[in-house]
């Protein structure tokens, strides 16, 4: 059911998850729990009560504190105290895989990766899509017994750890692929059996195959109108490069999907899904030393050597000033509006980049947030972000425009890039960029989901773990200068490309008074 | 024709159904079995859905929650108000969001509460409204729970007297360029929209929605801020939570200075709310999205407690029939809310499919419930669901803060939480489809979503 509720700020905005813009990959869409959305019992006895009972009950007026309140200003910063990572233990098996066991104690639950360094990249020349495939249909039916007859009784792996009351999902990436599960740590020796035994004998139903290819030409036919994606797509081509590798389709184009056999697939599999190079990360309220031997026992069989590492060559270096590039999205009545950089050859470090993204676009006092939204009321969510992959890096900055207003609003917008390049920030500015960003590192070890991501996101980059304290000092040691020239290095308007995702006549309208000229339209790669 | 009983042929809904049907479908082997047969018992405990809590009133009538939890680095404060859209007068709606907008934070460099805990590593700071509350919500490091707890008092104390027609203006714009992003720009946006106009038809004061109706919202005035922030922002029609790793007494302390000293207001009365309408099909052109969609829709009044559980976890044994390999979509749940509850059932499929053949899968998914008792494997598995649910949901801060907040604005009397998350076992099979068959019956409102670019059955594709 849908949720009622309506925030503030758009950090939820879909559109401006610059992880999800340039993941160009989604596959089905996950299923948040909506356990309490106010929707737990309102009254112990079964006792329906009457829709006035409140306020009858309640309506008295408590008496004034004696002792009134009155305004003091806020009080003073408090010393910085770091949180502390959990433990981690880890065993490499003979077989090549790397087990992680991370304990977090405070509740019941495990979160559990199986993480391969092998994607989209890995796809043979004719089979684009074939990896996204493989993975996913490893989580269906078996459709054959043992003794080969068709056996349509047989569960998905997804509802047999359902039965157990967990969920399981998997993804695909241009560099990685993986199979997610969550559920309880008592039943994690049965999680384990139950993955290691659909990766040593991966599924491969040809009605599963069928059904997953169809759902991928069916996404593919619909990213003109699902605009998160169909954008993603395009952005990928700004930030990175039309010719980029990063700029094709991770899931396959429609000829490649439809000339795509089961046969392809189960090779695939034989080549992704194996030991060498894996990684296995359990995050939750266990004993790491057990689970380095459950997982021991139940993956000792597996066997597979890793495919040869992928050659990627590096994005082109900005170009000469490109048009505005137009996504047609029919009817819309916002501009969903972006600057995309290519970073290659650009000298700045990671850290002073992400210092730039949060002062420009992180949280609700950026400086994209107060000229686009606050105060020029031209958008409800902006957003700014440093795309990190591990043969590439991009900048974006975007803002959902009102179309109706989109000329004001894109000045507004290169007026606000405009003044970053044009002077250092303030100690304040730098102070809150620094807050932001440290308040994302922190993060990462508050509870049995951050804790897994921020492992399994270290390992996709190609790092062997998670190293925030490494990356705080990177980040404390970025002074205003170095973020400034960061701005001028970056944030050059002839470097810029633009994308704007709308209907025609509002984005010609937005370019043109803007003197960016008539927007090109672009076109998907499906 | 009952598509429930034809075999299933590639290509149709009724394919999905049954692929979607066999994913908790009996086999060998069932891994939730025990030796002797019987399922396993539920695996959590009610201390573990706890959450140990020092529950007080101020003299002021706000209520406090103190959640102390040393494991974690972060603190989270929560104030949550009985100020949804439900609250809002007649021929305003969009108010009581735009109060929240033009409250999160302030339009001078002294009540920049943004740039004050964002600069100071909070890794959370936002503010939301639904139908019956509204909600201000910090996470910062353990260190600055002053600062956020000064913030929850200077909103309260500061703002109000800052409001003035411009700053409603300009929120307003923001607000008009939020329906725009996340109604009218999304898919099914438009058509959510007037199924909530049928459901909730006027003069329920949820007619419009949460945003608003666009006209009703361009005639709020700062005198009508001020007067709805008078009415409901004020400490007894509100709970604060702190969760976390804090210490208890400074907490306390801290909470005794600050919010404790404000005005106490008075507790907000559940408006009385017209009973549901007869019931409705409507359709929509949906021009975004591709698949065509069904939706049906119940009102109730306020509902016994196992009757709400019972529906969630019908809506949880719903949701299990989705299935990525052929395509259908279901989407089914509870909502509950001060007064009044919604069930909800939405069906989609990735390819042109008449609305009246959806409807009636959508009809049949439902006598799945109504009909016969769910599998005990399904329900199970369901129950194991719910709980998995709220226990992700507790380890994680802001999910801890925003359920007791919740908990506590709703009617007493106030279970501990571990026993309210927990009732739903209390629950079997038969309750399950006796509730559905009492409460499930015609839907209030059918709404029927029309692609304008539908799609070619997949075995029609070129």
């Amino acid at each position: 059911m849908s949720r009622p509720d309506r925030r503030w700020h758009g950090h939820a905005a879909r559109l401006l998850t610059l992880a999800a813009i340039l993941a160009g990959c989604a596959e089905a869409p996950r299923r948040i729990p909506t356990l309490f959305t106010n929707s737990l019992p309102r009254d112990g006895r079964g006792k329906q009560p009457t829709p006035t009972s409140t306020a009858t009950a309640t309506s008295t007026l408590a008496p004034a504190p004696a002792d009134p309140w009155r305004p003091t200003p806020p009080p003073p910063a408090a010393p910085r105290s770091a949180p502390t990572p959990p433990a981690a233990r880890e065993l490499m098996l003979p077989n090549g895989l790397r087990v992680v066991a991370v304990e977090h104690h405070a509740r019941p639950v495990v979160v559990m990766t199986l993480l391969w360094p092998r994607g989209a990249f890995s796809d043979p020349s004719d089979a684009a899509g074939a990896t996204s495939l493989a993975v996913q249909i490893a989580t269906d039916y078996r459709e054959r017994s043992d003794r080969g007859e068709e056996d349509l009784e047989e569960k998905p792996l997804r509802g047999l750890v359902a039965e157990l009351g967990a969920t399981l999902d998997s993804g695909t990436t241009h560099e990685a692929a993986w199979i997610h599960l969550t559920g309880y740590a008592a039943d994690l020796g049965a999680y384990l059996t139950l993955l290691a035994g659909a990766v040593q004998e991966p599924r491969h139903g040809e009605r599963s195959f069928k059904g997953r290819r169809d759902a991928k030409l069916d996404f593919l036919e619909d990213l003109r109108t699902s605009d998160d994606d169909a954008l993603g797509r395009v952005m990928a081509q700004a930030a990175f490069g039309r010719g980029h590798p990063y700029a094709r389709s991770p899931i396959g184009t429609r000829a490649s999907l439809s000339t795509l056999g089961l046969e392809d697939v189960v090779r695939q599999q034989a080549a992704v899904l194996v030991p060498e190079g894996a990684t296995l990360v359990v995050v939750g309220d266990l004993d790491a030393r057990t689970v380095l031997g459950q997982a021991q026992a139940a993956f000792r069989g597996w066997q597979g050597r890793a495919l040869p590492a992928p050659v990627v060559e590096a994005g082109p270096a900005a170009a000469a000033r490109e048009p505005v590039g137009l996504l047609r999205r029919q009817p819309a009545s916002t501009l969903v509006t972006c600057a995309a950089r290519p970073l290659a050859g650009v000298t700045s470090s990671d850290a002073s980049l992400q210092l730039l993204a949060a002062l420009l676009g992180d949280g609700a006092a950026s400086r994209l947030a107060r000229a686009l939204r606050e105060q020029g009321g031209h958008a409800y969510a902006v957003g700014a972000g440093l795309e990190r992959r591990r043969h590439g890096r991009a900048f974006l900055a975007c803002a959902t425009l009102g179309a109706d207003r989109g000329g004001e609003g894109l000045k507004a917008f290169r007026e606000t890039l405009a003044a970053v390049r044009a002077a250092p920030p303030s100690a304040s500015e730098l102070a809150h960029a620094l807050g932001q960003v440290q308040a994302e590192l922190d993060a990462s070890w508050d509870d049995a989901h951050h804790i897994s991501a921020a492992w399994t996101e270290a390992i996709a980059l190609g790092e062997d773990r998670p190293r925030p304290e490494r990356r705080r000092a990177e980040l404390m040691a970025v002074t205003a200068d170095e973020l400034w020239r960061a701005a001028r290095e970056v944030l050059r308007p002839e470097a810029t490309r633009w994308v704007v995702s709308g209907e025609t006549a509002a984005a010609a309208r937005a370019s043109e008074a803007n003197g960016l000229g008539a927007p090109l339209a672009l076109t998907l790669d499906r | 024709m009952n598509r429930f009983r034809t075999a299933p042929a590639p290509g149709t809904t009724a394919l999905a159904l049954a692929a979607a049907l066999s994913l908790l479908a009996p086999s060998r082997g069932a891994a939730a079995t025990t030796s002797d047969g019987t399922f396993e018992a539920r695996k959590t405990t009610p201390a573990q859905l706890s959450v140990e809590v020092q529950r007080f009133a101020l003299s002021n009538g706000l209520t406090v929650i103190l959640a102390p939890d040393a494991t974690g680095s972060s603190v989270a404060v929560w104030m949550r108000f009985r100020a949804g859209a439900l609250f809002e007068p007649p021929g305003r709606s969009g108010l009581a969001h735009l109060v929240e907008h033009l409250l999160a934070s302030g339009p001078t460099p002294e009540t920049d509460y943004a740039t004050l805990l964002e600069s100071r590593r909070a890794r959370h700071f936002n503010a939301s409204t639904g139908y019956d509350g509204m909600s201000f919500e910090a996470v910062v490091p353990s260190e600055e729970l002053p600062a956020a707890l000064w913030v929850a008092a200077d909103r309260l104390g500061t703002l109000p007297a800052l409001v003035d027609q411009g700053l409603v203006d300009r929120h307003r714009r923001v607000v008009v360029e939020e329906r725009a992003l996340r109604v009218v720009d999304e898919p099914y946006g438009l058509v959510d929209e007037r199924l909530s106009a049928r459901l909730f038809a006027e003069p329920h004061p949820l007619h419009a929605g949460v945003v608003g109706a666009v006209a009703e919202l361009g005639a709020v005035s700062a005198e009508e801020v001020r007067a709805f922030v008078a009415s409901y922002l004020v400490p007894a029609n509100a709970v604060l939570v702190v969760a976390g790793r804090f210490d208890p007494a400074q907490a306390r302390r801290l909470i005794d200075e600050g919010v404790g000293r404000l005005p106490p207001g008075r507790p907000a009365p559940t408006p009385a709310l017209p009973p549901p309408s007869e019931p409705y099909v409507d359709q929509r052109a949906e021009p975004l999205a591709r698949r065509p969609r069904v939706s049906l829709a119940w009102r109730f009044p306020a509902l016994p407690r196992d009757v709400g559980l019972a529906l969630r976890l019908g809506g949880q044994v719903l949701g299990f029939m989705s299935d990525g390999a052929f395509g259908m979509g279901v989407e089914a749940g509870l909502l509950e809310y001060a007064g009044e509850s919604v069930f909800q059932l939405d069906v989609t499929v990735p390819y042109g499919e008449p609305m009246s053949v959806m409807e009636g899968d959508a009809k049949g998914l439902l006598r799945f419930l109504t009909l016969r008792e769910a599998p005990v494997e399904l329900l199970h598995a369901a129950h194991l669901a719910l709980d998995r649910a709220a226990l992700f949901h507790l380890d994680n801060l802001e999910g801890r803060a925003a359920a007791l907040a919740a908990l506590e604005l709703l009617p007493p009397p106030h279970l501990p939480i571990g026993e309210q998350l927990g009732w739903h076992w209390n629950l079997d099979r038969y309750m399950l489809r006796d509730t559905a068959r009492i409460y499930l019956k015609e839907p209030q409102v059918v709404m029927h979503a029309r692609p304008t670019r539908p799609k070619a059955a997949r075995g029609e594709r070129p």
